[in-house]
């Protein structure tokens, strides 16, 4: 059953929270410790694997064989995006080039498969929306 | 530069396929993260032969707790996608780096250019109109 009460509150604290956790790069590189990046990755996805694993305490005995090779691709899919977008900029591709290209083309993809693959319906203000989202983001990767 | 939209956007892709598959949210963030972290630590001590354990220690203290953070994210995103879709999902959760360029902004006085100033006046209006959407097929 779909909640739309459900789905404000979880997106805002996806959004709170998701806008948080990058925050932590901003501190290390601050702090003067910008060459400890790969180290900060893996303490990085350690707290989350901490808060995850946590929370799933009581679940592992029934963890299924899509959720166990869904959530290893995802990681995969995490990790590599990271990864690539830092090997672009490793290899001089300027980063007002990479960031509008990776932030809003993944954007165009993941809407384009809800459309076409998975039948979502989007509205006008949802078009607005997404098309106003993907231009602010371009604008705010390339500032 | 290429596959790093791909992986990004197969990520979004793979949340709402998980989301279709009725697999755990709790386990699909639980598994996501380890692999993750079982993924940077071979290319730490593999690729680059040095071991997360030794050296600062500030660098832990850093990325644990905003490593916390990302990770209740994922899992109120995996769980929220139940209850919308992942056009409009997807987007908002990308939105959120409005907070960390509002933060830099705030806490070390980064300069507001024009194009960051419309961007952010922007965002807010994007999530309205998501909002909107949202609540219109509610």
């Amino acid at each position: 059953m779909r909640d739309a009460a459900a789905w404000s509150k979880l997106m805002s604290i996806a959004f709170v929270c998701n806008g948080l956790g990058p925050f932590g790069l901003k501190i290390l590189n601050a702090t003067g410790l910008s060459a400890q990046q790969s180290k900060y990755l893996f303490w990085w996805y350690a707290g989350g694997a901490l808060f995850a694993a946590g929370a799933f305490a009581k679940g592992w005995a029934h963890l299924c064989a899509k959720e166990l090779a869904l959530g290893a691709a995802m990681g995969l899919c995490s990790l590599g995006g990271q990864s690539f977008t830092g090997l672009s900029l490793a290899h001089g591709v300027p980063g007002h080039i990479v960031f509008p290209v990776t932030t809003g083309g993944s954007l165009f993809l993941v809407a384009a498969a809800g459309i076409v693959f998975f039948k979502e319906r989007v509205g006008p203000y949802g078009l607005a929306g997404i098309c106003l989202g993907i231009c602010s983001l371009v604008l705010l990767s390339i500032s | 530069m290429f596959l790093g939209l791909l992986s990004f956007g197969l990520l979004g892709v793979f949340h709402k396929l998980a989301d279709v598959k009725e697999a755990s949210p709790k386990a699909i963030t639980a598994v996501l993260y380890l692999a993750s972290l079982a993924f940077v630590l071979i290319a730490l001590t593999v690729i680059q032969k040095e071991t997360p354990f030794a050296g600062d220690g500030r660098v832990l203290a850093i990325g644990l707790p905003f490593g916390l953070f990302a990770g209740v994210a994922i899992l109120a995103f995996q769980a929220g996608i139940r209850h919308g879709d992942i056009t409009t999902s997807w987007l908002v959760i990308n939105l959120s780096s409005a907070i960390p360029t509002v933060a830099s902004i705030v806490i070390y006085k980064e300069a507001v250019t024009p194009t960051k100033a419309i961007a952010l006046i922007l965002i807010p209006i994007a999530i309205l109109l998501l909002w909107k959407e949202r609540e219109s097929h509610a």
